[in-house]
């Protein structure tokens, strides 16, 4: 698990540090994920257009971990959830480097990555 | 175009029968969404993107999001609701029709042989393009237009290295001549298909295939190259890479047919 220092180098590092987290023992991919979502969504809320895109990305990703099983995961299913994680991570650092998310919520979303995906 | 997108609602209350997203990809996570619900969707004619993931609301689905996927061989036909009034679990975000491109893009690709400062490297930008109808379509054949580029003058310090998207075509025809009447020009045509990596490290996971290994074209010479699905592969992008100023025209046509 590396923990990163921007969005685009933790979209980078989705697979990787997922990878880790799918082959730990017992697998955390799953709590990893469900963690994630939980932690990054409330910034950014419904209110705001521009936060959709982000916000969007979380609920499939929820979604996509919420499906998993705990600790059996196939590969295809971890495969699509890690996509996942490099398209949020993308489509933050974008929208914060457009003007149309703030800095702060930016930081949750890497602070929210780096507190799961990020630590083993 | 890109973001902030434009509303669906617009289309339907100006009393349009279809929603047309259509932009450049402004990063490799673009995310769209449509607030109507729609009677079909289909690849729009001019992407560069060929797979196209959609979600949208369905009561009997797990935590109420259903997937589909268009592609250049298939659209969907058939009611895709965005339920607004609805939340998808366990987000408890309100329902919505969810677009993404299903291929992945990187602009922070660099080329194995890429030497930083000297060399340097252009993108085009993929298009999405996507189409939701809000009336029955009948039936939908999403055929995409051929593409064709034209480059003749580069301006090179070391190689300049012009990433075009590929994703999905299945020939491409490349027409390549050194009208600089001193200087030979080193030409060369790599396949790509791009992998979720970290692009800082030092062995990033790209996938790259040579198609033309880069080689000294002669002052008035042609090159001639003719990329088949069948015979060369499938790629995310071809990556084309000179090394003087020209004039050299670079003619490249895409096209989703096999061409016999």
């Amino acid at each position: 698990m590396t923990t990163a220092v921007t969005l685009a180098k933790a979209a980078g590092l989705a697979w990787d540090n997922a990878n880790v987290h799918w082959l730990g023992v017992g697998g955390s991919l799953k709590t990893v994920l469900t963690n994630f979502c939980a932690f990054a969504l409330p910034s950014f809320g419904e209110s705001d257009p521009n936060s959709h895109p982000v916000s969007n990305w979380l609920t499939i990703l929820s979604n996509q971990a919420d499906l998993m099983d705990a600790s059996n995961v196939p590969i295809d299913q971890m495969a699509a959830a890690t996509r996942s994680v490099y398209g949020v991570c993308w489509m933050g650092q974008f929208l914060q480097t457009a003007g149309l998310i703030t800095s702060s919520q930016a930081a949750d979303l890497l602070a929210a990555y780096n507190a799961t995906l990020g630590l083993p | 175009m890109a973001f902030p997108q434009p509303n669906s609602e617009l289309y339907t209350t100006g009393g349009a029968d279809f929603f047309r997203l259509k932009t450049p990809l402004s990063s490799p996570g673009d995310m769209y969404e449509s607030l109507v619900s729609g009677l079909g969707m289909a690849l729009g004619p001019e992407s560069d993107i060929a797979n196209v993931n959609v979600a949208y609301f369905d009561a009997q689905a797990p935590n109420f999001m259903q997937f589909t996927q268009v592609s250049p061989s298939r659209s969907f036909v058939g009611r895709l609701d965005a339920n607004n009034s609805g939340r998808y679990a366990p987000a408890q975000r309100p329902g919505r029709v969810l677009i993404w491109p299903s291929d992945l893009y990187d602009p922070n690709y660099r080329p194995r042989a890429f030497v930083a400062p000297t060399d340097q490297i252009t993108f085009i930008s993929p298009v999405l393009d996507v189409i939701q109808y809000f009336s029955d379509p009948g039936t939908l054949t999403p055929s995409r237009v051929d593409k064709e580029y034209q480059f003749q003058n580069y301006i090179v310090s070391g190689t300049l290295y012009i990433v075009v998207p590929y994703y999905g075509r299945k020939y491409c025809y490349v027409n390549f001549t050194n009208r600089n009447t001193v200087s030979p020009n080193t030409f060369g045509i790599t396949g790509v298909n791009y992998a979720i990596t970290d692009d800082s490290s030092v062995n990033p996971y790209h996938q790259e295939t040579v198609i033309r290994a880069p080689a000294a074209v002669g002052a008035g010479a042609t090159v001639t190259v003719r990329i088949t699905a069948g015979l060369t592969g499938m790629f995310d992008a071809l990556v084309f890479s000179v090394n003087n100023n020209g004039p050299a025209p670079l003619r490249i046509v895409v096209s989703d047919e096999s061409q016999g």
